[in-house]
């Protein structure tokens, strides 16, 4: 796990290697400030030497400053080091997420994804700038204190030795109980994240059915499992100063009493060398002290770090092949059969045979739950196949590259996202080089031309997140839009005009037919006239394929689609 | 279409639009900090009473720690080396009374330590669900022009900045003002000559302390904000990762992920760079003061100037090495702060925001009749009427019958484009009424307009009645009828 963080330090590997190094400059001259402090007082100033305090104050100012400068600079590397270390883990996560298969992505859950990428990744960042600067001064700090407390006297510096076992253990205990309920917390932070954005996804439905309160009290609990984990943790953490104090109290006691009889004894121990044990306990117990803030942080963000490697470790279900260049829109569906879960679990597509050739307009039609999104959406990969195979100009689509294949297949999904930006930038999603010319044009295919030029500012029109501030009729015809701008082999309307009035939704067909004449069009509806005049209509029931033909033909032989045809025609025929 | 010469470069997504909308000038709030103090103080002050005691006790504990030092050579051992009596069953009881005193020490500690988890997690907890609650009134505006991932920030990352400060900071802070108190009224018994020095020169040392953490505040600020950027854009895009699949747009999203992700790196790296530079700057301040004071003091004590003896020099030192040690830790506590702040005016600017105004007070109420008179009922009753309060005081009731009337009623979501013009509508009950039009047309604006999503500025909306209970529209709509009659 750490070799696997490590690996993010990258092109700031000089800076985490130059601020451990001024630190350990800086925690020197920590050693030698003290030093020159007790001369100053004892040979300068009790004698009344002025020359001397002149010359000791002026090599410590010096000191200082070469300790400022150490202190300056390790702050520097480490705060560079430490944001850069942040920069790459959430930039290697983003690229790994970018790689996921929708099965990698329901895993996790979006809400996870998130606090891992930000809340999780800050807490490494924080951890990580602390390690560099403290894990080399404090051991180093304690070694020096240590090593002069046992010149000055080893009998009572054995008195550090007895406490610190002691010490060791409280924070090995604090720190092993408190782990797995950081780890819990975390999880809470999930489903906290989860619910908020629930909350503001689905803001409109929460008010229509006023149930703000309903979801307050559903935050409030999440929000209660937070404040019960983090009290807990937190609380486990609060022993710690005590338990430093414990040790440190512990040894200005028995130095005390112990020293006192050295010292009362004529030992050849002077009151002087008792002084000096006095403050090296203090050295030392504070650099205990960092040592125990670092497993304090260690212990936090232990959690947080093996959420990040969860995250980076994750390989994706779907790899693409090496096939680049797809010949032409024709499709084979080859007993193809497909399921959600694993073995076992009940079919969404079984034993679907159907060929399509390069450039038919397909209808599919069929019930809701028929699984007609599921077909379609293997022919991008979105999912992979179960058993069976999907090819694409003759060549299984397990063997494209995922990007020329996608390239190749342009989908308009049933649940078409539009971005925040202008409508512009969502356009060239579809085509990054795209002219203004060729946008207008594929806007004009989708009847979207007319409406966007009415806005105020046009194609610069700015879209919220999702499109909200569209109507649903304008924001299909934007994704068909989008779709078209790609110039696909393949194009897929999944239940994409299903806003459109039927007047529009006609007059798109129409431009499909006389100006994309050699793209593959496969269109989902529910309304047969969306379908009818295509040159194949294909009509899925629970997961098979019932029946395929014309319109003319199916009204002839397929008991279900002349009752589709002939319950949608008593509503009124198209105007 | 008037197409520019030059194509903006590609960049969408959390850039400025939405911070600008969402965030705090870079600027902290100055009176966030009243805010944040009387969020956290008001309603915990009986357990801050306590911590205040608690620290002053553990204080006291590890101060007479360091003066008994002084005793222990004075009182005991130099007698002892002096006249050679046994003073040893003294000393064991001094030593045993100040163990007693440390174990007090220990004890406060603990509980003050214990006291705070409690205090800051007790806020944090409290200023989610107030936040959140909050959120449900606000307009659906609100969500439509901030990114969730943003909004879901608040209530992760910059929640989670309080914590430290009130659970360390603020005990630091009262710590330190206790031991700053003591060792200053030490100080002045010793030289107050040398005491305006100290004074003369902590002036200066907060002077150069202020500008460092003005300048990591400000940075600060906007990396709390690049976090909320960051968090914006992931949510958005893999919430919508399925169309980014679909239009290989991967490559373009890492771009855009890159821009931010390298804004919030340079943000975190220079409000770090200026935090982590203090501590050293503080503590070096404080060596030189240490080198002052001597200069100066030596020098006045061989002039004979103020009566200062070299024995009070050597005290004096000590002393104010005492006395800039929690100097220093305040200054280096003020980081935390100010990213707390930081956190904390994004976390107020949210709760700030115009609650949809709900001026209707016709409120729908479960309904009995007895003697054929409508009774008001806690119970559900599975019969609904209309609570309408007159301005006599009297109430009427009217029974839930599914009437809906909108009076030429004009609509536009911004005032430049009006969407509704002067529309008047009658659905009687039990009318099944039906909206046709082109896709644009306004259908869906008359039923959001007619639940009072959206607030319609120049007319008359007039709902009596309304549908009946199983319509869930109708129960919502009650709450933001704003213009009743009857």
């Amino acid at each position: 796990m750490i070799k696997r963080l490590a690996g993010c330090i990258r092109q700031y590997r000089k800076n985490a290697i130059a601020a451990p190094l001024f630190v350990t400059g800086e925690a020197v001259l920590e050693v030698i400030i003290p030093f020159l402090m007790a001369y100053l007082i004892d040979n300068g100033i009790e004698k009344g030497d002025m020359g001397y305090v002149w010359i000791c104050g002026g090599l410590l100012a010096v000191c200082a400053l070469i300790s400022l400068f150490c202190g300056v600079m390790s702050g520097n590397h480490a705060a560079i080091a430490s944001a850069g270390f942040a920069r790459n883990l959430r930039h290697d996560m983003y690229y790994a997420v970018q790689e996921y298969s929708f099965a990698n992505i329901d895993k996790f859950s979006t809400a996870s994804l998130i606090t891992r990428m930000t809340t999780d990744v800050n807490r490494l960042q924080m951890a990580f700038q602390m390690i560099i600067r403290i894990t080399v001064r404090s051991p180093s700090l304690l070694i020096f204190s240590l090593i002069a407390a046992f010149t000055v006297n080893a009998k009572l510096a054995l008195i550090f030795l007895l406490v610190l076992p002691f010490l060791a253990a409280g924070l090995f205990l604090i720190t092993k109980y408190a782990h797995p309920v950081f780890l819990r917390m975390f999880k809470q932070y999930d489903r906290l994240n989860t619910v908020v954005q629930e909350n503001l996804r689905g803001v409109r439905v929460v008010k229509t059915f006023v149930r703000g309160d309903y979801e307050t009290e559903k935050f409030k609990e999440t929000s209660g499992g937070i404040y019960r984990d983090a009290s807990t943790a937190e609380r486990l953490m609060a022993f710690n100063s005590p338990l430093m104090q414990i040790s440190m109290y512990t040894c200005i006691l028995l130095i005390s009493w112990f020293g006192a009889h050295l010292v009362a004894e004529r030992t050849g121990m002077t009151t002087g060398q008792l002084m000096s044990l006095f403050t090296y306990i203090q050295q030392i117990l504070m650099s205990l002290m960092m040592i125990s803030m670092i497993l304090v942080m260690v212990t936090m963000s232990r959690a947080a770090a093996q959420r990040v490697v969860e995250v980076l470790d994750e390989e994706s279900t779907i790899r693409g092949g090496s096939v680049t260049d797809v010949p032409d829109g024709e499709i084979r569906f080859e007993n193809v059969s497909f399921r959600y879960g694993g073995k076992g679990s009940a079919p969404a597509l079984s034993n679907v045979t159907l060929t399509i050739p390069s450039g038919a307009t397909v209808g599919i039609i069929g019930g809701t739950g028929s699984s007609k999104s599921t077909l379609v959406q293997l022919i991008p990969r979105l999912y992979d196949v179960s058993e069976g195979s999907v090819k694409v100009g003759g060549t299984d689509v397990r063997e494209y590259d995922l990007t020329a294949l996608r390239d190749a297949v342009s989908m308009v999904l049933q649940k078409n996202v539009l971005f925040s930006g202008t409508i512009k930038e969502n356009l060239r999603w579809g085509d990054p080089e795209a002219t203004d010319e060729q946008m207008i044009h594929a806007c004009r295919l989708a009847q979207a031309d007319e409406f966007i030029q009415k806005f105020p500012d046009g194609y610069d029109t700015v879209l919220e997140q999702g499109g909200t501030n569209v109507s649903g009729g304008q924001k299909q015809r934007l994704c068909i839009a989008r779709a078209l701008l790609k110039k696909p082999k393949i194009l897929i309307l999944d239940d994409s005009t299903s806003a459109v009035d039927t007047g529009t939704d006609a007059l798109i067909r129409k431009a499909f037919r006389e100006e994309i004449p050699d793209t593959t069009k496969l269109i989902i509806a529910q309304r047969i006239t969306s379908v009818q005049e295509a040159d194949m209509i294909v009509v899925l029931e629970g997961g098979a394929i019932t029946a395929v033909g014309t319109h003319e033909e199916l009204l002839r032989d397929s008991e279900l689609y002349r009752s589709v045809y002939r319950s949608q025609q008593k509503g009124g025929d198209e105007a | 279409m008037s197409a520019p010469a030059k194509q903006p470069p590609m960049m969408r997504g959390p850039g400025g639009r939405n911070m600008a909308a969402m965030g705090p000038r870079p600027k902290i709030d100055k009176r966030a900090v009243g805010r944040l103090l009387k969020l956290v103080f008001v309603p915990n002050w009986l357990p801050f009473l306590a911590v205040i005691a608690c620290i002053a006790v553990s204080a006291i504990a590890n101060v007479q720690g360091s003066l008994f030092l002084q005793t222990l050579i004075d009182d005991y051992i130099q007698p002892m080396l002096d006249t050679g009596a046994d003073l040893f069953p003294e000393l064991a009881n001094a030593i045993f009374r100040l163990a007693l005193l440390y174990l007090l020490g220990i004890a406060s500690t603990l509980c003050y330590n214990l006291i705070m988890v409690a205090v800051s997690q007790r806020t944090m907890k409290r200023v989610r669900d107030d936040l959140f609650s909050h959120l449900q009134t606000l307009p659906v505006r609100y969500f439509d022009t901030n990114l969730s991932g943003d909004i879901m920030s608040l209530f992760t990352n910059d929640v989670e900045t309080l914590r430290q400060t009130v659970s360390q900071t603020i005990p630091q802070v009262i710590n330190s003002l206790i031991t700053i108190v003591s060792v200053t009224i030490a100080m002045f018994t010793t030289s107050w000559q040398l005491t305006v020095f100290v004074f003369l020169f902590t002036v200066l040392t907060v002077f150069i302390s202020k500008q460092l953490a003005s300048r990591s505040g400000k940075f600060f600020v906007k990396q709390q904000q690049s976090i909320g950027a960051v968090n914006g854009y992931i949510e958005e895009m893999i919430q919508g990762q399925k169309v980014v699949k679909v239009f290989c747009h991967e490559d373009a999203a890492k771009a855009d992920f890159d821009r931010i992700n390298d804004e919030l790196c340079h943000n975190a790296t220079e409000a770090h760079k200026f935090a982590n530079i203090m501590g050293p700057v503080m503590n070096n301040m404080g060596h030189l003061q240490y080198v002052l004071i001597a200069a100066v003091g030596g020098t006045l004590a061989s002039a004979g100037i103020g009566g200062i003896t070299l024995g009070a020099i050597a005290s004096f030192l000590i002393l104010s090495k005492n006395f800039s040690m929690p100097i220093n830790q305040i200054s280096q506590q003020i980081n935390t702060v100010i990213m707390s702040l930081a956190g904390a005016s994004r976390i107020f600017a949210a709760m700030d925001e115009q609650p949809e105004a709900d001026d209707g007070y016709v409120t729908l109420v479960n309904y009995a009749e007895e003697n054929g008179e409508i009774c008001e009922s806690d119970v559900r009753t599975g019969k609904w009427a209309w609570r309408h309060p007159h301005e006599d005081g009297t109430v009427t009731y009217t029974p839930v019958r599914g009437d809906v009337r909108l009076t030429e009623v004009d609509f536009g979501y911004v005032p430049e484009k009006q969407v509704l013009h002067e529309v008047s509508l009658y659905a009687k009950p039990g009318q099944k009424v039906a909206f046709v039009g082109a896709t644009g047309a306004g259908k869906t604006t008359i039923r959001t307009s007619s639940i009072g999503f959206t607030t319609l500025p120049t007319a008359r909306s007039a709902m009596t009645g309304s549908t009946s209970p199983r319509c869930a529209n109708a129960i919502c709509a009650v709450r933001w009828v704003w213009c009743c009659r009857t």
